[in-house]
């Protein structure tokens, strides 16, 4: 009943190589804090969690090739 | 198509006599069905408001009259069914409806198309279902007028597309009824898939909580200054976009 | 400056947008979505906002998230392993969730709103909530209070509001880290007392009027109040921030006994030792909440030496202590946000940046209509293209006549006029309404009508000029309160004995004084309705049936009142009656 302006069709939308140097720049910006809160023995536990966020990726990925995935296994 | 129809009626003949076993399993069965009739009136009547189209905006709004009656209907007799006091909770819980936006995201075509299919799957299951409950008091009839209704939903959906396709967008429709097959296949497939996702990951995560954690939670207990309490003064930074820039 | 406030990810997700210190539009997303505290990225109510303001993303100056989500991440792994190794599966969720989405989300609102990153700034989320109250409000000095669950790792602030230089200024002076959180113990016993928390916390409150305040003692030992206002939890009793399903521990159990199942039957007033335990927890835990609060506020007082209090954050949706604030707190003006829960911090976030950082004019709140609104012909043509029988009024007068006389006589309709409403609670645009005069009537929306737990109260919308017949307005105070159902208001003599549908069994009820600035429309009923019965009172409770968020466009309307027992709908000056159709 109302007419819509897609909020879109006035920007062009990030690419994808200019998302993922944003996320680059969240991770500094995250590494920054934890280091100014002397934290900075988190960074490494965080480095090993994304690594099994990429893998829980992977799994992720799987899925579309499941349900015969546990034949894998 | 037909296929999928015919394996419907199996499926159902397989399995109701368990599904079905009792009247309390009955009851929150019928809540069930309450429930989805009730979400695909919500989507009927989001159809019926954006669409333009008089005559379209007719049919699917008695769709959508249609499948609320249902719900009424289903939810009286799973009432009847079950014992009020243990299933009046649990049955409110299941009857709040939920739309699933399809006319927004599908398009006109693609949600006939849906509406189409969903609605010869739904025939089926309730047909088989009236054949089940044969000589059953009151559900046989329910699923008799029921189906009645759904026979009109299959049959205005595939006229409309049949008029689309007269019309000449043949193509679209055609693509259309293939997209939405495959998508339907798609997400069932994915919802599988999806719950043996959910258990690797799970996996994944209770080794590294159990192997890398424990290094982390160690150091931590060490620096650790205790956790604060009691009221803590803090200065804002001077707010300026600068600053606010940040996520930190 | 045109600033577009954001808030997402926790619950109930909103969209705000403020063009020069003009409050244009702001609406939560589950009214779009139709999914209730849908807390994902706003995305409609973004399209809507924009729409309202006649917009597009590349104008907007700024894009304001109401809160800093990495701080939010450092308070989660931190707390993550103070609880080691106790909190498997939360970890595994959280991490699930942060790793995978939640600590990119500057990306990814960059690309599902297509504004640019160098538009998009991020608040806090107690000074969002705190914005969203004082610079709302009437005040130039003001303590500011905002109290919730947990924001970054703040549950409770104090701020001093000022104006310096005719700039308005906010100033923190005091928070309390996680998780010492007067609002996660009230959600955890909302758990205990078997409702879903986030949205049980009502029946809680509505619950405790049938029990005594018994277990004081016990929850003494459940958190300990400082003289300075402060809140200690005592974690033997809570695994809220290691647990991730369950937010109470077995001590606590053994403390007030055991926990109630959710769904299990509730009927008040009750025989049954178990259920009146059940009133008798939640009326101490309101009891407890209430006089914490009030220590709470002489605090901030002291911190402030000002005259009037602006509160906000999810506690500040608690009626019947806001109530206890104004009338035995240190302030002498009390000023709610109306979405006191995080919605309204997408509000805060966006006149933060707009009227601190850019000393755009402050607004004035005096309406809550801040959402879409349909265009009757818009609406005729639907109801005629479906073939739905109405009857059009063009005379207000008489659609007022029409719809008194068939409440008068014991129906219940909803009433639907103008834009929807901002906040959790309906106020005359998205209602339904009725005699308030019976009991029957009110048994008969919670039965039929809305489906839910009989023991819950209705609250009153009243005529502005009536209210001191059947209310008692208090030390003058709650006027600002009064439009926004922000605080309940004891019962006269007069309508304990009349309204038996609205006053709740401990004699008071959360009322709407309509004022004119409300919808004319729902004030001309008001006034028809008195004309007919004497009593310019009507119940009123939100367009929606249970767990349903409330109704935003004609066909949900429509929608309600088919699946329901409502005997009328009006669409703005239509009106459309059941055995009819
Ligand atoms: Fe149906
Ligand atoms: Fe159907
Ligand atoms: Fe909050």
């Amino acid at each position: 009943m109302t007419t819509k302006v897609p909020v879109r069709s006035v920007f062009t939308p990030a690419s994808w190589g200019q998302r993922m140097a944003e996320r680059g720049r969240t991770a500094g910006e995250l590494a920054g804090l934890l280091i100014r809160n002397g934290r900075w023995w988190l960074l490494p536990m965080l480095i090993i969690m994304s690594l099994t966020a990429v893998l829980l990726g992977v799994v992720h990925v799987i899925e579309y090739a499941a349900p015969f995935v546990y034949t894998v296994f | 198509m037909l296929a999928d129809q015919s394996l419907t009626r199996s499926l159902v003949r397989l399995v109701a006599p368990i599904v079905w076993r009792s009247d309390r399993k009955m009851a929150s069965k019928l809540a069930g069905f309450a429930a989805t009739e009730a979400g695909s009136a919500l989507d009927m009547l989001k159809a019926a408001e954006l669409c333009d189209d008089k005559k379209l905006r007719r049919l699917f709004f008695r769709h959508a009259m249609d499948e609320a009656r249902h719900a009424k209907m289903f939810r009286a007799h799973s009432r009847l069914l079950g014992k009020e006091s243990d299933l009046q909770e649990s049955e409110y819980m299941r009857s709040s409806a939920t739309r699933q936006n399809l006319y927004q995201e599908l398009g006109l075509v693609r949600f006939l198309a849906f509406v189409y299919q969903a609605e010869k799957r739904g025939e089926a299951h309730f047909d088989s279902l009236r054949r089940h409950f044969a000589g059953h008091p009151s559900l046989e009839k329910l699923f008799e007028e029921i189906g009645k209704d759904e026979r009109f939903h299959v049959a205005y959906s595939k006229s409309l597309l049949k008029r689309l396709q007269d019309s000449g967008r043949e193509k679209e429709v055609k693509q259309a009824k293939r997209s939405i097959a495959v998508q339907t296949a798609w997400a069932s497939w994915r919802r599988a898939g999806k719950r043996i996702g959910n258990v690797l990951s799970w996996c994944v995560l209770a080794i590294t909580y159990v192997v890398v954690v424990p290094v982390f939670a160690l150091v931590q207990r060490i620096t650790d200054r205790g956790a604060a309490h009691g009221w803590q003064r803090r200065r804002l930074p001077e707010g300026s976009v600068s600053e606010m820039r940040r996520q930190s | 400056m045109k600033i577009l406030g954001i808030s997402a990810f926790f619950h109930d997700a909103a969209a705000a947008i403020v063009v020069d210190g003009v409050i244009v539009a702001a609406a939560q997303e589950e009214r779009f979505s139709r999914i209730k505290q849908d807390a994902s990225l706003p995305v409609q109510a973004v399209r809507y906002c924009l729409d309202e303001a006649e917009l597009s993303m590349a104008e907007i100056d700024y894009v304001v998230f109401y809160e800093k989500p990495l701080r939010k991440f450092e308070r989660i792994l931190v707390s993550q392993l103070r609880a080691f190794p106790r909190g498997l599966r939360q970890f595994g969720r959280a991490m699930r969730t942060w790793l995978g989405s939640r600590l990119w989300l500057k990306s990814d609102i960059c690309k599902e709103l297509g504004c640019s990153s160098q538009q998009l700034l991020f608040s806090e989320h107690h000074l969002s909530h705190a914005a969203s109250a004082y610079l709302c409000s009437p005040f130039q000095d003001a303590a500011i209070v905002t109290i919730d669950g947990v924001g970054e790792s703040a549950t409770t602030s104090v701020f001093h509001g000022f104006a310096e230089e005719g700039c308005p200024k906010i100033d923190l002076k005091l928070e309390l880290p996680y998780p010492h959180s007067i609002g996660l113990l009230y959600s955890s016993l909302t758990a205990y007392l078997g409702f879903r928390v986030n949205e049980g916390e009502y029946k809680v409150m509505g619950l405790s009027s049938y029990g005594q305040p018994k277990y004081l003692e016990e929850f003494a030992s459940l958190a300990s109040v400082g003289d300075d206002g402060s809140l200690e939890i005592n974690p033997r009793y809570f695994s809220y921030h290691y647990h991730a399903t369950k937010s109470f521990t077995p001590a606590l159990e053994a403390l007030l006994g055991p926990s109630r199942i959710p769904g299990s039957p509730l009927e008040y007033p009750s025989g049954d030792i178990d259920m009146q335990r059940y009133a008798d927890v939640a009326a101490s835990l309101q009891t407890f909440t209430e006089e914490y609060l009030l220590v709470l506020m002489g605090e901030a007082k002291r911190q402030t030496q000002s005259n009037s209090l602006c509160l906000a954050g999810g506690v500040a949706l608690n009626s019947v202590a806001n109530r206890r604030i104004c009338e035995e707190g240190p302030f002498e003006h009390v000023f709610v946000q109306p979405a006191a829960g995080d919605a309204g911090g997408a509000l805060g976030a966006a006149l933060y940046a707009s009227c601190v950082l850019h000393n755009d004019p402050r607004p004035r709140l005096s309406s809550v209509a801040l959402g879409q609104s349909f265009a009757p012909a818009s609406i005729e043509k639907f109801l005629d293209d479906c073939g739905v029988k109405y009857t059009k009024y063009s005379d207000d007068e008489e659609l007022a006549d029409e719809v008194a006389q068939r409440m008068s006589v014991g129906q219940v309709g909803g009433w639907f006029q103008g834009r929807f409403e901002w906040g959790p609670r309906a106020l005359g645009n998205r209602s339904i309404l009725a005699d308030p005069r019976y009991a029957s009537t009110r048994d008969r929306v919670n039965r039929a009508i809305k489906f839910r737990e009989k023991f819950r109260p209705f609250a009153p919308m009243v005529l502005s000029e009536d209210t001191h017949l059947w209310f008692d307005l208090g030390r003058n105070r709650d006027r600002l309160l009064a439009p926004f159902m922000c605080s309940v208001m004891p019962a006269t003599a007069a309508a304990k004995e009349k309204l038996s549908a609205v006053v709740h069994v401990d004699g008071t009820a959360r009322v709407q004084v309509v004022g004119r600035s409300s919808n004319p429309r729902t004030r001309r009923l008001l006034q028809a309705f008195k004309k007919k019965t004497g009593v310019g009172v009507l119940l009123n409770t939100s367009m929606n049936l249970k767990d349903e968020p409330i109704c935003a466009s004609p066909a949900e309307a429509y929608g309600a009142f088919v699946r329901s027992d409502m005997d009328f709908l009006t669409l703005e000056n239509c009106l459309i009656v059941k055995d009819q159709i």
